[in-house]
């Protein structure tokens, strides 16, 4: 809170020296709350900021009319129409026709010709007009937009001479005649609509900082000429509550407004304004009322404006009183009179308010696809969610890959307070199209935030994410875990198939040693078939499937230690992996294998009389039973030799170098 | 929307930019040369336009007459005149005047009005004018009589030809302050016109005046939107004027109407009640 008061105090310091412009009055919302410099939020005011576009949820379409309050005025005028739309989430675009933003002042006729073919006419007519203007406004970030707007300004004098000329019995016949002078400008304007925080807005505007004219009035008249200095303006929206808002504008040319607006509830907001101008007296030139009322994709408002100084905007003035360069707006000016302005919005295509936005997604790296069940659990990557609204939210996230995920992961639900942001985790279940990737591929993924009561996402954000390839390792002995398909029919069959071959030495002996010689006859039987392939990439990159190694009958030690780890497997031998990392010297990481043998550890001198030979640990039922180290580089070489490298390996790394109790060598239970 | 949109076709209501003087917008008119080789009369002294002239069968006239050629000539008088015609007068097919007819004594508030004849000029050969005499007309003096705001009624009594029983308001007596008689008035400003009296109709009619003949000719006329006692003359139209420096700003504030007194005929005459100020000006 203290913070807060300290920004709107910094704001009030920053604007209370400088001096408001005026600008097109076509929403009633600008007129009851006056101040709209950093309010736009809809096509309808760009004007006052071109940056305020990106406000726009899709597209937006509003027509308006307005009418003075005297006999005089003569009924509602069109007032125009808009047309925005926003598109590529941060891109909107606006069109305006605005045929009732005119000022027409005329100067009545001190000599007018009489005759039927010669109509009285006014000595001059002024008409300035801006009937049409465009804008374009990029949001930079979820707090910064900017934006750039071109208004189409007509300035037209039009003067009647009459001349005198000799017609038959007619010395002089007096003859009417208009001389007519335009001067067309596109005033361009650049708009700044910077959020910093949820409960304040700031936006400040360039008006008329270029200029293209194709015509210009003659010199003789420039006195009428519309002002075409640049104008600076600056204003604030304070959100003191959800219900409640104050709002201040200020400009060089010496106007400035403060409005307040406060929604009750249904749809209803009321709004009111005081309009301060330096250069008329009193110096609060006007106070307005506004009313509206918004339901679903639609919404009205109404305002009324009405001048203090009562003798210069009654609709007459003397000519010498008239200062053309007084006018900054066509709309709000010393010379318009009051008006009661009446406007429909209505909001087409994705029109809920959001509720939710995410601001920012990170992945955490690439998707394996060995491992890729293990995003089910394991995050994926994170999205930061604000609460763009100023109620309490629960929000999910929800993250989907196209056809590499059936359906979209969603996460658990979480609160959101008003402004405040939260992280989710994402996590994906990817199908078995993901295990197809045979090379490294990049893939969009969608990110999605709903909040509730809502039906549709409030916001959708867009992340890359890399597939590595089918055989890719991360080189964790953890991933390498998911290469291991005790399923895979290959796998089956090769098992069985040497098993059934030496059905009748696995059924002489006793059955405590059924693992252990199953093992046996599993390495010996296949191992003469299989030939080491030193890795030339190291471990950290490619691993063969076991039906691949089956297939090709060889493969470097990551290769093997996952094939046999997949033979073992599939006949009901658990298996763990052997992770070395010895410390100073990553490049001589290796793996290698422990098949359970299921003998109690009582039972050890039935396989081996020498007890570093075997390892006695806990299995997954958290029974201690006798495991086997097998070395698969040498695997080729036979059961034994495998047994005995392995044996020795452990010995080394972990009895004696500690690598267990030191965390360089690492078991990890493969089933 | 729609209905929003059909609602607001009006367009913005203008804003009046006012001169700081309130001031008369005017109306312009051309002033018509009769086809005739007659003599008009000057507008000055008879405020009516020379084609009205020719166009009546009659005038039936009560005029206050200023005028005024700077300070110390200033002449004013007033005077009364009837003519009721019954026909045409021609000369060489085209029409000079008319033919005034007897109405017997003829009374002006019940004093009778002096009958003269009525004549004609005609300018037949360019050197001296020919004067043709046809029939009678009432003139009367009325410079120590005449009271402005005052009805006059003429009456004929004995006449057997014409219902001669007519009565109008004489207007206030007019006054003009600009231009001042015997004034110079730059071509290439705007000309404020200003004057005051009421209870009529007020016309300005500007005509060239020739010094040496003492001939003046109507060029334009002008009439007040309003009566609010001032008018401006852009320049434009000072600038447009003939190249002759003298000109006449005749005011006449007049009642006036137009009636047919002659028993079974349509002739109308014109009935004029005027305070007219002539100022005699040098343009520059």
């Amino acid at each position: 809170m203290q913070m807060r008061t300290g920004l709107l105090l910094w704001t009030g310091m920053i604007i209370g020296p400088m001096a408001v412009e005026g600008q097109s009055l076509m929403d009633p919302r600008v007129v009851g709350l006056g101040a709209y410099t950093p309010a736009v939020k809809d096509s309808r005011g760009f004007g006052w900021n071109p940056g305020g576009l990106t406000q726009i949820r899709d597209w937006d379409f509003s027509v308006s009319t307005y009418t003075g309050v005297s006999s005089a005025d003569g009924g509602f005028v069109f007032h125009g129409l808009t047309l925005g739309k926003r598109f590529m989430d941060n891109e909107a675009l606006a069109i305006e026709y605005s045929p009732g933003t005119r000022l027409r002042l005329v100067v009545p006729p001190t000599l007018s010709v009489s005759g039927i073919d010669a109509p009285a006419s006014n000595d001059r007519e002024i008409e300035y007009s801006e009937q049409g203007s465009i804008g374009f406004a990029h949001r930079f970030s979820q707090d910064l937009s900017i934006g750039v707007a071109g208004r189409h300004r007509l300035e037209r004098i039009t003067d009647t001479r009459i001349s005198l000329v000799p017609r038959d019995s007619i010395l002089l016949m007096p003859v009417s005649s208009q001389i007519e002078y335009e001067a067309r400008t596109w005033l361009i304007d650049l708009g700044v609509l910077w959020t910093p925080f949820q409960y304040l807005s700031l936006g400040a505007t360039g008006k008329n900082l270029l200029r293209l004219r194709d015509a210009t009035l003659p010199d003789s008249l420039d006195r009428l000429a519309l002002p075409r200095e640049p104008i600076a303006s600056l204003g604030t929206v304070y959100r003191f509550s959800p219900e409640y808002l104050l709002a201040l504008n200020i400009a060089t040319d010496g106007q400035g407004m403060m409005g307040q607006e406060w929604t009750p509830g249904l749809g209803i907001a009321l709004r009111n304004a005081l309009y301060v101008d330096g250069h008329e007296s009193p110096a609060i030139a006007a106070v307005s009322l506004g009313l509206g009322w918004s339901y679903e994709f639609v919404e009205i408002g109404v305002s009324y404006l009405r001048f203090t100084d009562r003798t210069r905007h009654s609709g007459t003035i003397s000519l010498s009183d008239f200062d053309a360069k007084a006018v900054h707006s066509l709309d709000l000016n010393p010379y318009v009179r009051d008006r009661v302005s009446l406007s429909v919005k209505a909001i087409f295509g994705n029109i809920r308010e959001s509720l939710a936005r995410i601001e920012q997604v990170e992945m955490y790296g690439a998707v394996y696809p060995s491992s890729f069940e293990l995003f089910a659990y394991r995050p994926i990557g994170k999205a930061r969610v604000r609460n763009v609204s100023s109620k309490r939210i629960q929000a999910r996230v929800s993250f989907f890959v196209d056809k590499f995920m059936d359906a979209p992961t969603e996460s658990p639900s979480f609160t959101v307070e008003p402004g405040e942001v939260a992280e989710a985790e994402l996590t994906a279940v990817f199908n078995e199209r993901v295990k197809a990737v045979s090379k490294m591929t990049i893939r969009d993924a969608n990110i999605y935030v709903t909040a509730a009561p809502a039906e549709a996402y409030d916001d959708r954000a867009q992340a890359r994410v890399l597939f590595r390839g089918k055989n890719d390792w991360d080189g964790d002995a953890r991933s390498l875990r998911f290469f291991v398909t005790p399923d895979d029919p290959d796998v089956l069959r090769t098992s069985r198939d040497i098993l059934l071959q030496n059905k009748e030495a696995l059924s002489v002996g006793a059955g405590d040693l059924d693992s252990f010689r199953k093992a046996r006859v599993l390495i010996n039987g296949f191992a003469g078939k299989l030939m080491y392939v030193s890795d030339p990439k190291l471990t950290a990159d490619f691993v063969q499937y076991p039906s691949e190694t089956l297939k090709i009958r060889g493969g470097d030690c990551d290769d093997m230690t996952v094939c046999f780890a997949s033979l073992l497997s599939s006949v009901g031998i658990s298996t763990a992996f052997v992770d070395v990392v010895p410390p100073g010297s990553p490049e001589k990481s290796h793996i290698y294998l422990l098949f359970d043998s299921g003998l109690k550890p009582e039972f050890g001198d039935g396989i081996s009389d020498n007890s570093k030979r075997y390892i006695v640990r806990k299995g997954k039922n958290g029974t201690e039973t006798i495991w086997i180290p097998i070395e698969p580089t040498v695997i080729a070489r036979g059961f034994e030799e495998s047994w005995t490298a392995g044996a020795q390996e452990y010995f080394d790394e972990v009895e004696l170098g500690l690598g267990l109790a030191k965390g360089w060598v690492r078991i990890l239970d493969v089933n | 929307m729609v209905g929003v949109m059909l609602e607001g076709c009006q367009q913005p209501a203008d804003v009046q930019l006012q001169p700081d003087t309130l001031t008369a917008s005017m109306e312009i008119f051309p002033v018509v040369t009769p086809d005739t080789p007659a003599k008009t009369a000057p507008v000055d002294s008879s405020a009516v336009l020379p084609a009205d002239q020719m166009a009546y069968y009659g005038l039936i006239l009560l005029h206050s007459i200023i005028l005024d050629a700077g300070p110390g000539r200033v002449d004013s008088f007033a005077y009364s005149r009837v003519l009721v015609a019954d026909s045409a007068v021609k000369f060489l097919i085209r029409n000079v005047g008319f033919n005034g007819i007897d109405l017997g004594p003829v009374l002006l508030n019940g004093a009778p009005l002096l009958k003269i004849a009525h004549t004609i000029a005609v300018p037949i050969l360019s050197v001296r004018d020919t004067i043709l005499t046809r029939g009678v007309e009432y003139v009367g003096d009325l410079t120590q009589t005449y009271r402005p705001n005052q009805t006059y009624t003429w009456t004929a009594p004995l006449s057997t030809v014409a219902m001669l029983n007519i009565a109008i308001n004489a207007p206030d007596r007019l006054s003009v302050q600009s231009p001042a008689g015997g004034s110079a008035v730059p071509r290439n400003r705007d000309l404020l016109l200003q004057w005051r009296g009421k209870n009529g109709q007020l016309r300005v009619i500007i005509s060239t005046f020739d010094q040496l003949t003492k001939h003046s000719r109507p060029v334009l006329e002008l009439r007040p939107r309003s009566d609010v006692g001032q008018a401006i003359l852009p320049a434009t139209i000072l600038r447009q004027l003939p190249g002759n420096p003298y000109f006449i700003f005749t005011f006449i504030l007049s009642n006036k109407r137009e009636v047919t007194i002659l028993s079974g005929q349509t002739r109308i005459v014109l009935v004029q009640a005027a305070s007219v100020y002539s100022s005699y000006i040098e343009l520059q």
